[in-house]
């Protein structure tokens, strides 16, 4: 097998710091290699070190990557620019920000033909134009003929694939090319990466966080940690049977089945009916919520399961009285919660950034005493004996009352977050996605006091976010949402092992391979098909029936609490 | 997004420019407001015996203008006129469009957008006519120029901070207030406010510099401070008006080069600050 | 475009009518000034401007006359009107202001590239330190000091070199090209620092997005890079804030024809004010403003014009 990439005791520093650390991998020619590693491991400084990206004025270099025999790192630029886009090509995470918002994308996307296999302009676009045919595009004129903003991720990222592969490289380095994109097209074009290279035999190096989506599309995975590679090999190979504790710690960890506590008589909480938010922007709606209900049941740690866009901040805004609805109400105990006085001692909430829930110009007495200091009136002794309680209670030492946000860790800042929303002593807690910017170690550390806390005061939690795993060791019951809409909603047990609805399940990822379950024309259906008729996923799902076009399904039950909005059932 | 004084100030200071206009500036508000004293002369009495001397002749430092005045004593006069003048117009500016930028970015919607409307109104109208108008109707004292100067500065300030504001209502420390039920004015300005203290002073800093710019160009058209008061653009005028360039061009180019340097100073000094401001983003 | 359009009309109707409120505002009646005015004129000038008329019938009146294009007559010199000499003069300034854009442009845009191309070398360091410069002097500054320089200090250098009495730069006046030349120069000058400022500070920006990576990974050279990617980028805020550039080269024009004796609106202006002449005053200004709010409304349609993410909505966009 012929490597065409060898990358050999490869470190790159900046200001004396190191970004990658004595790298040493290679490709073959006709494989996929899947980088994996979580943000910050330096994957995406290796992925613009092969391109020669990195300029050796600024960055620190040594060790040598070899393409072709050639060493990337001593070629003169003029050399490198013959390279790129020719032989190895490269596909970046937001093609929305990595497109040139004011250049049609016909110039755009025929500039390499142009530039490398000196092909004019309007054959080019010709032949761009037949290839996005291929790729199921379905108007490829109009698509030339827009700008970058006119088009959906998705669609941009097929057209930069398809732009790619015109000059037929010999590898093309994938950075998290769909990372951003709604899971549902994600696989469609992880799909359409891996077609295309077993077409024209063409290498990837496709590169991620995440090791499950890896293993579809991958010969082999490397995994980067901290800028060293710690583990490579056959990609089952390592899912089966992980060596190191960060690549343990990127798969799935194991969810116990756990007995259910049922029959026990639960009071409702918060009533939530047909809620929905619409934003207008110009001639647009966007449905941020599209009709949800819910309840929340007292001493209950209810999970809320979806992407970003579903609108679980904009349900979370709306249960604290941030913001209000377009229509719909909130019941607290019966009673609207807008005309609930003290609703706000009530119900709290945590956010998902600590750098941005925090003033920075503020001490973390203040912060912390917030609630006090705008509901009640407490003096100046009180005040600080209500902090420093709090503060204990989240397990920090009330020395931390005088410093600034900025001079915490990022661990630190959750907790008094959390400080700062038990100082009014709430019943319910609403966490926005607390830890998705912790690392693994503080996430543990966090949801054990999560557990703790609901132990001592009998908190009652709704936890917003995408991660399956966190709502699976926490949660009593989850709400998966799309789109503005409640898709499926039952127990613990229920959901993770036993989904349903088709987005539950490709979120679950528990039977995807199951890729029948959608149908062919996948490929060109983008984001939700029309919005006003019938189940947004018809178009998506083999299964659909006539019914299924026109009538858009409202939640019914499967088996005891198990909803789920679909007319199949 | 973290701003302190502190930090800030000790960036602009690493610069060689910025120490360069900072001294300048110092050394231009100490003759301001000590030179006058120290002469024999006093800037308004006629002398028919000393008109148009050269600089460094007689006792007069500057020389005299066309009346027999002393200009060392003049200019420094000027410059208290000026920098009085762009300083308290410069202040005036920034607490109103720090007000109304605030207030507009911070309600909103139709309310936002009918006052940005307005802001922009009269953002269009050329300054120089709106305060040559409001000088004709309020007459051509210090305290009408620094109002006609305040009316037409305030849009650039209630600009900057209206797009603060803006970003800063979305983050979530502001909902978290909300989520405490915190009502608009203690955002405004427990949480808003104090986090556009960067913005704010390097508005001011640059505000002072076209406010001087505004006033000098109007008292050099004599549209603005009259005789026998002077700031350095009436001098110029008054220079232009009564001697002849080729034969004694200190008269005009005395006041001229103090504006041009308390000018560059005041820019390279705001420059620095904003400078340092946006490279902690 | 509506919404353009009205702020337009609205910004007119309140330049108008704050201006109409400064002219009656003004203490004492304008007749009662120095001149010693023929009561027979007096009275006729009262019934022409209706002085002696309720208010509102006053601004109604006023209103009329404006939409018939009627700006007014001089107070002071009878028989001239406001639109004779806006006729007379506007051309003039308008020359100046024309060719003071072109150069402004011209050599703004190029020291900007050239400043954001070699960024912290020598040729960006110098500049930046002549925009700064051009930025920070007054109007009237620069003025004076090239008329000093090049209308007498060249003659004189002229004259000791060649014994021939040569002006080569007249300082006053508006006839032939060589008068032109310095005025324009003069004018330019604070435009240009400006235009050099924001060009070097936007390419700067546009280079570090990422689209630039993306066109770099492609193969494509620095020259491409950056003429066929980054500077139709770069370009778009500077179109944005031209017209207030505009409008600044106008008011920085009443300076210069005032230093260079031109016969441009800006001269009559000020004379205007310094004579009391409250009706040209008002005439002249309210012609001025609408000539600068119509420049700033027109380069706010052509910037929506040319930014495509202003020309075509998202809604437009290709979904399915």
């Amino acid at each position: 097998m012929d490597t065409i990439l060898r990358i050999k005791d490869f470190s790159l520093s900046f200001k004396g710091k190191k970004i990658l650390d004595n790298i040493n991998m290679s490709v073959s020619k006709g494989e996929i290699l899947a980088v994996v590693g979580e943000s910050g491991s330096g994957k995406s400084m290796l992925a613009r070190s092969v391109l020669g990206l990195n300029s050796p004025d600024v960055f620190d270099i040594k060790g040598k990557i070899f393409f072709d025999d050639r060493d990337i790192n001593s070629l003169p630029e003029k050399e490198l620019t013959k390279i790129r886009g020719a032989k190895i090509g490269m596909v970046f995470q937001e093609p929305l920000s990595y497109l040139n918002p004011v250049i049609k994308m016909a110039s755009q996307l025929t500039e390499p033909l142009n530039k490398h296999k000196k092909i004019n302009k309007r054959k080019a676009a010709q032949l761009m134009e037949d290839f996005l045919r291929k790729l199921n595009i379905n108007d490829p004129l109009q698509y030339m003929k827009s700008y970058p903003h006119q088009l959906s991720g998705g669609m941009a990222q097929r057209g930069v694939i398809a732009m790619n592969s015109s000059c037929e490289p010999e590898l093309i380095i994938a950075d998290e090319p769909t990372s951003s994109i709604d899971v549902i097209v994600q696989y469609s074009i992880i799909k359409l990466i891996k077609d295309l290279a077993r077409l024209q035999g063409t290498s990837v190096i496709f590169i991620t966080h995440d090791l499950q989506l890896a293993a579809k599309i991958a010969d082999r995975v490397a995994v980067i940690s901290k800028g060293r590679i710690v583990e490579e090999g056959d990609v089952q190979e390592v899912l089966k049977n992980p060596r190191t504790n960060e690549t343990a710690q990127l798969l799935n960890a194991c969810i116990a089945e756990r007995a259910q506590e049922t029959g026990v008589k639960r009071k409702a909480l918060l009533e939530i009916r047909d809620l929905r938010m619409h934003f207008k922007s110009g001639n647009n709606i966007n449905r941020a919520l599209d009709g949800v209900s819910l309840t929340v049941y007292e001493g209950e740690t209810l999970g809320i399961l979806g992407e970003s866009g579903c609108g679980k901040s904009t349900l979370s805004r709306i249960i604290t009285r941030i913001q209000r609805p377009t229509s719909g109400k909130v019941l607290f105990e019966g009673t609207d919660i807008f005309s609930i006085k003290d609703y706000s001692k009530i119900v709290q909430m945590i956010f998902q950034d600590s750098i941005t829930s925090m003033n920075p110009q503020m001490r973390i007495e203040d912060i912390v005493a917030e609630g006090i200091d705008i509901l009640y009136g407490k003096s100046r002794q009180e005040r600080t004996k209500d902090v420093i309680e709090c503060l204990k209670r989240v397990g920090l030492d009330k020395s931390i009352k005088d410093r600034f946000p900025h001079q915490l860790s990022g661990g630190q800042r959750q907790r008094v977050g959390i400080a700062r929303a038990l100082i009014t002593n709430p019943k319910i807690l609403i966490c926005d996605e607390p830890t998705s910017y912790l690392d693994t170690v503080s996430q543990k550390h966090m949801l054990d006091l999560f557990m703790k806390l609901k132990n001592e005061i009998n908190l009652t939690y709704i936890f917003i976010t995408h991660n399956i795993r966190i709502l699976g060791n926490i949660s009593d019951r989850i709400a998966v949402m799309h789109k503005g809409r409640i898709v499926e909603i039952g127990t613990r047990d229920e959901i993770v092992f036993n989904p349903v609805h088709p987005y539950t399940k490709m979120l679950i990822d528990a039977s995807i391979k199951d890729e029948d379950y959608f149908a062919e024309s996948l490929f060109q259906t983008d984001d939700s098909a029309c919005n006003s008729c019938g189940c947004k996923y018809h178009a998506l799902c083999k299964r659909a029936a006539e019914k299924c076009r026109q009538e858009s399904p409202a939640l019914i039950s499967i088996e005891g609490e198990h909803f789920v909005a679909c007319h199949l059932f | 997004m973290l701003f302190s004084i502190k930090t800030t100030v000790r960036t602009v200071l690493k610069s060689k420019l910025a120490w360069a206009g900072a001294v300048i500036l110092i050394v231009i508000a100490v003759m301001a407001i000590a030179a006058p004293a120290f002469s024999p002369f006093d800037g308004y009495s006629h002398d028919t015996d000393s008109i148009f001397l050269k600089p460094m002749s007689k006792g007069h430092w500057f020389g005299t203008d066309e009346f027999g005045r002393d200009l060392f004593v003049r200019v420094w006069q000027g410059a208290r006129i000026s920098l009085a003048i762009g300083i308290l117009a410069a202040i005036i500016q920034m607490v109103i469009g720090t007000l109304y930028g605030g207030m507009s970015g911070l309600f909103g919607g139709t309310v936002d957008e009918v006052m940005m409307r307005l802001a922009d109104a009269l953002y269009s109208i050329p300054d120089l006519i709106l305060v040559v108008l409001i000088t004709m109707a309020m007459g051509n004292s210090c305290f009408s120029v620094i109002l006609a100067l305040s009316v037409t500065g305030w849009t650039s300030t209630a600009r900057v901070v209206r797009g603060q504001t803006l970003m800063l209502k979305e983050m979530d420390f502001v909902r978290a207030a909300k989520a405490f039920g915190a009502g608009r004015w203690y955002i405004m300005f427990k949480h808003i406010l104090p986090n556009c203290r960067g913005q704010i002073l390097v508005s001011l800093m640059l505000n002072v510099p076209s406010a001087v710019f505004a006033e000098s160009t109007l008292s050099f058209l004599g549209l603005g401070i009259k005789p026998p008061d002077a700031s350095w653009g009436t001098l110029v005028n008054e220079g232009f008006k009564y001697s002849n360039i080729t034969y004694h061009p200190w008269v005009i180019f005395l006041p001229l080069f103090f504006i041009a340097i308390t000018m560059i100073s005041l820019n390279i000094l705001g420059d620095e600050f904003k400078k340092a401001l946006d490279s902690k983003h | 475009m509506l919404k353009r359009l009205a702020s337009f009309l609205i910004t007119m109707w309140l330049v108008v009518t704050l201006t109409f409120i400064f002219i009656r505002c003004l203490p004492g009646s304008p007749f009662n000034s120095d001149k010693m005015v023929h009561p027979q004129i007096l009275s006729n000038l009262n019934t022409k401007y209706g002085l002696d008329k309720p208010f509102h019938e006053q601004y109604l009146r006023y209103m009329q006359n404006l939409v018939k294009g009627d700006l007014g007559i001089s107070m002071i010199y009878k028989n001239r009107s406001v639109s004779s000499i806006i006729k007379r003069a506007f051309p003039v300034s308008l020359d100046l202001g024309i060719r003071a854009v072109l150069l402004a442009a011209f050599v703004g845009l190029l020291l900007g590239l050239i400043s954001a191309l070699f960024t912290n070398k020598a040729q960006d360091h110098i500049i930046s330190a002549i925009t700064m410069i051009s930025v920070s002097l007054p109007g009237f500054v620069v003025g004076t000091l090239l008329q000093y320089l090049l209308c007498y200090r060249l003659s004189v250098l002229i004259y000791n070199i060649t014994k021939v009495r040569f002006n080569i730069f007249p300082n006053t006046g508006w006839e032939g090209f060589r008068s032109t030349v310095v005025p324009t120069i003069a004018l330019a000058a604070g435009v240009m620092g400006i235009v050099a400022k924001m060009l070097r500070s936007s390419l700067k920006d546009v280079m570090n997005q990422d689209y630039i990576v993306m066109s770099r990974a492609k193969g494509l050279n620095k020259r491409e890079v950056v003429f066929r990617h980054a500077l139709k980028n770069a370009l778009l805020p500077l179109l944005s804030i031209s017209g207030p550039l505009v409008s600044s080269i106008i008011m920085g024009s009443f300076v210069i024809e005032n230093i260079f004796s031109i016969p441009g609106l800006g001269r009559y202006f000020v004379s205007s004010v310094q004579d009391k002449d409250y009706t040209m005053v008002l005439g002249l200004s309210v012609f001025s403003v609408f000539i600068v709010v119509l420049i700033n409304t027109l380069t706010d349609i052509l910037y929506a014009i040319v930014d495509p993410r202003v020309r075509i909505e998202p809604k437009d966009r290709l979904g399915a």
